[in-house]
């Protein structure tokens, strides 16, 4: 009985992640509608481009409204991201992060910050599922023997949440342990799927269906000639705020507006979250990084929000370089002093420039790649027409031919 | 699982200030604290060994009203975990319970608290736009504990949660405290108060930690080098070990304060835990978090109309070192106590050895040939 609970499990878990499959197909992202970005891309144009780096994703998409609470609709999932694919843990990175509004949780970050380095994947998930993804991972780690060679007997994994109960039936917890192991085993490089997917899935962007979105940058030669790639889970922004390349596009397409029954003032305003995790190959210290992800906020603003109270906006970036040098040294080692490489603060400006630019496309890809999708009480939640969209970079003079 | 060991106090070790009726956090008016407490002792080689839990503190017991409490947050040495931080440090404040568990078993008691908040203030969380940040911070049981075995359940925390109650408060092995060491001693959760005068008003502030820190040659008391003396038993430093475990410090009061005075409140915990001689290790996860359950802070009800501000009172920051220094005394109590209450366990890592709760004699005979 036990097997075949199992393997039912396993049957549902992989109609759901074939879904996902199906739905990236051949969607044309931001700059095949003629999106004008900054900077060079990837050939990718993902974080994947980041060499070593692997995505996965679970998603779960199950019901329609009304909403029943511990049935569904079920519209989440869970997004993983390994630093160094199944090394992750083994070989932690240097890393940074920065909280731009800290109405959210990303657990981890006491230590990422006391000792400027990350071991394993950063998690992303919806707001009340954090705990179950964050102790699977240490499961995951266990079963697929991956603790051994870490710096310690305990692990304390990277898990950001943003909220998605417009769209998903959130007190329900439908996240369980098997769909973060299927992220983390489905995690690979290559292309990356976009919208609603992972923990992206029940995503509401500037009022429009938002979720999971990617981007990168490749820096010129004369600048080390390296990459940066940006993994963006989108749910923030208010009403009127959405700006794509400069243009207003929020305020002249018209929409619900999800609180529009609200008479607080968050009706005018935004709420919701956004999850960045900026990817690099650039040999960058902990100050450097922090510094880099301080950069995403920057990025995100080029989109048009100000930020607000709701919002839990928590960036992570973090370098692949340095292969072994935050390894477990052993207590019980002869001591030996560790070479790290940086790049100087002199040439830290393009890997800037790289991180605000793929965060923005990031963005605005999450957008373009999310289709519409039915609110909790029943209303369509659109996402970015596509026309319209390009309608409107034409007549302000923004339109990429 | 409530100790029938004399805690500090009773030993007469000198400690200073006045405590509170039951000398623990829950002299704090509404503060209670429920455990969830999970021991399987291995019998044979090999055979699985349980001994962790669950503490539960609610700040504002099971009332039903969504108040959250004005907070400050302090890392020592940040390899641990805390969850809820990130709100904290922005906004001041939190809604809902502080758990402490072990640190494999976070992400499981996080849900049973995120499931506890959606039941206890049910209207808020089906009515309104709500979400739940919920503090779980950590120490490491892995000597004596399969931490890997992830045995802690969100029902395990619901229980913690739901039991919570005021009153007299277990120590030692108890609840997320159940396998801990500290100073190479059996540690665990401890706990202790401190009354405050200030103008004639009376406030209390109280602290509860779990105890998992410390090499056993730093160990002081009062002031009294007792690690020096008391060298039997050391399990890490005798194998070459470096420290590996961590202290979460809980502080609450009723005094007034704001979070940014909470916050330089949270300091003083590191200078409760480093009268007892640590030096605060890498690999320890030292986390403090002080909480006022004074000015009941509204959260927002979203969708309902807002006020456009808000009054409350707070300390004047010249009486603030009354506060100070009873806190960091009940710190350094709580710690003794966690020692004082806990009894020996027998440890998976290293295998076979005991992990022996402090003697109450050999302590009183070192104290007293220090003239204490």
């Amino acid at each position: 009985m036990k097997d075949r609970l199992f393997t039912m499990a396993a049957l549902v878990l992989a109609g759901l992640l074939i879904h996902g499959v199906a739905a990236a197909g051949a969607k044309p992202r931001a700059r095949d509608l003629g999106v004008p970005f900054d900077g060079t891309p990837g050939a990718l144009n993902a974080i994947t481009d980041v060499p070593g780096v692997a995505v996965g994703f679970t998603t779960l998409i199950q019901g329609e409204p009304p909403l029943e609470e511990g049935v569904g609709p079920i519209r989440t999932g869970v997004t993983a991201i390994l630093p160094r694919g199944k090394s992750s843990y083994a070989d932690p990175v240097f890393a940074g992060w920065f909280r731009m509004n800290g109405n959210g949780e990303m657990t981890g970050t006491t230590w990422l910050e006391e000792g400027g380095l990350m071991s394993g994947p950063v998690m992303i998930t919806n707001t009340h599922s954090v705990g179950v993804v964050r102790d699977a991972v240490i499961g995951w780690l266990r079963d697929r023997d991956l603790l051994k060679g870490g710096n310690y007997p305990w692990a304390l994994p990277v898990v950001a949440e943003t909220w998605d109960g417009a769209l998903n039936d959130l007190n329900g917890f439908h996240v369980k342990p098997e769909h973060v192991y299927a992220a983390l085993d489905a995690a690979k490089s290559g292309p990356v799927q976009e919208g609603s997917v992972g923990g992206g899935t029940g995503m509401v962007c500037y009022q429009f269906k938002g979720g999971t979105g990617t981007s990168s940058r490749v820096l010129e030669a004369k600048f080390g000639g390296y990459t940066v790639g940006v993994m963006v889970q989108c749910n923030c922004g208010g009403y009127d705020e959405l700006r794509v390349a400069g243009v207003p596009v929020g305020p002249n397409i018209k929409r619900i507006n999800l609180w529009s029954n609200l008479q607080s003032p968050t009706r005018e305003a935004a709420m919701g979250s956004i999850i960045i995790v900026v990817a690099t190959n650039a040999p960058l210290l902990p100050t450097q990084l922090n510094r880099m992800a301080r950069r995403a906020a920057i990025g995100l603003a080029r989109t048009g929000t100000t930020v607000s109270d709701g919002d839990g906006d928590i960036f992570v970036a973090f370098s692949t370089a340095n292969a072994g040098v935050a390894k477990d040294a052993g207590y019980d080692a002869p001591f030996k002093v560790r070479h790290a490489e940086m790049v100087p603060n002199d040439y830290v400006d393009p890997l800037f420039a790289a991180t605000v630019q793929a965060t923005e496309e990031a963005i605005i890809n999450a957008m373009v790649a999310a289709e519409d999708m039915k609110t909790l009480d029943g209303r369509t939640l659109i996402a970015l027409p596509h026309d319209q969209l390009r309608a409107l970079l034409k007549k302000y003079g923004r339109l990429q031919q | 699982m409530s100790s029938v060991k004399p805690r500090a106090r009773e030993l007469g070790l000198g400690l200073l200030g006045e405590a509170g009726p039951h000398n623990a956090i829950t002299d704090v008016p509404g503060v209670l604290v429920g455990f969830k407490t999970l021991t399987q002792f291995a019998k044979a080689a090999g055979d699985t060994q349980i001994c962790t839990g669950v503490t539960a503190i609610l700040p504002r017991g099971h009332d039903p009203e969504p108040h959250a409490v004005w907070a400050g947050q302090f890392d020592l040495n940040g390899n641990g975990e805390m969850t809820g931080t990130h709100w904290i440090r922005d906004a001041g404040y939190f809604l809902g319970p502080i758990c402490l568990t072990n640190t494999h078993s976070v992400g499981a008691v996080h849900q049973g608290a995120v499931r506890f908040m959606i039941e206890t203030h049910a209207n808020y969380f089906r009515k309104y736009h709500a979400w739940a940040m919920p503090v779980v911070a950590e120490t490491y049981d892995g000597l004596v504990n399969d931490i890997c075995g992830l045995h802690v359940t969100e029902q395990h925390a619901l229980e913690a949660l739901r039991g919570a109650t005021g009153g007299p408060v277990a120590e030692g092995n108890v609840g997320g405290g159940a396998g801990m060491a500290t100073y190479e001693f059996k540690g665990g959760t401890g706990t202790s108060s401190r009354r405050i005068a200030i103008n004639g008003c009376s406030y209390t502030v109280g602290v509860l930690v779990q105890s998992n820190f410390g090499k056993r040659r730093e160990f002081s008391v009062l002031g009294v080098p007792v690690g020096q003396h008391i060298t039997e038993n050391a399990l890490l430093s005798a194998r070459g070990i470096p420290e590996q475990g961590s202290i979460v410090v809980i502080i609450g009061t009723d005094v007034p304060l704001t979070s940014l005075q909470l916050q330089r409140l949270a300091k003083r915990g590191a200078l409760g835990i480093g009268r007892t001689g640590t030096s605060g290790g890498h690999y320890s996860g030292d986390l403090m978090l002080a909480f006022s359950v004074a000015n009941p802070v509204d959260v927002p009800m979203i969708g309902d109309p807002q006020p456009p501000t808000y009054r409350g009172e707070w300390l004047n920051d010249a009486h603030l070192d009354a506060v100070y220094g009873s806190t960091v005394e009940a710190i350094e109590e709580a710690i003794l106590n966690a020692l004082l209450a806990a009894e020996s366990v027998p440890t998976i890592k290293p295998p076979g050895e005991i992990l022996r709760a402090i003697d109450h004699a050999a302590l009183a005979a070192v104290m007293r040939r220090y003239g204490r």
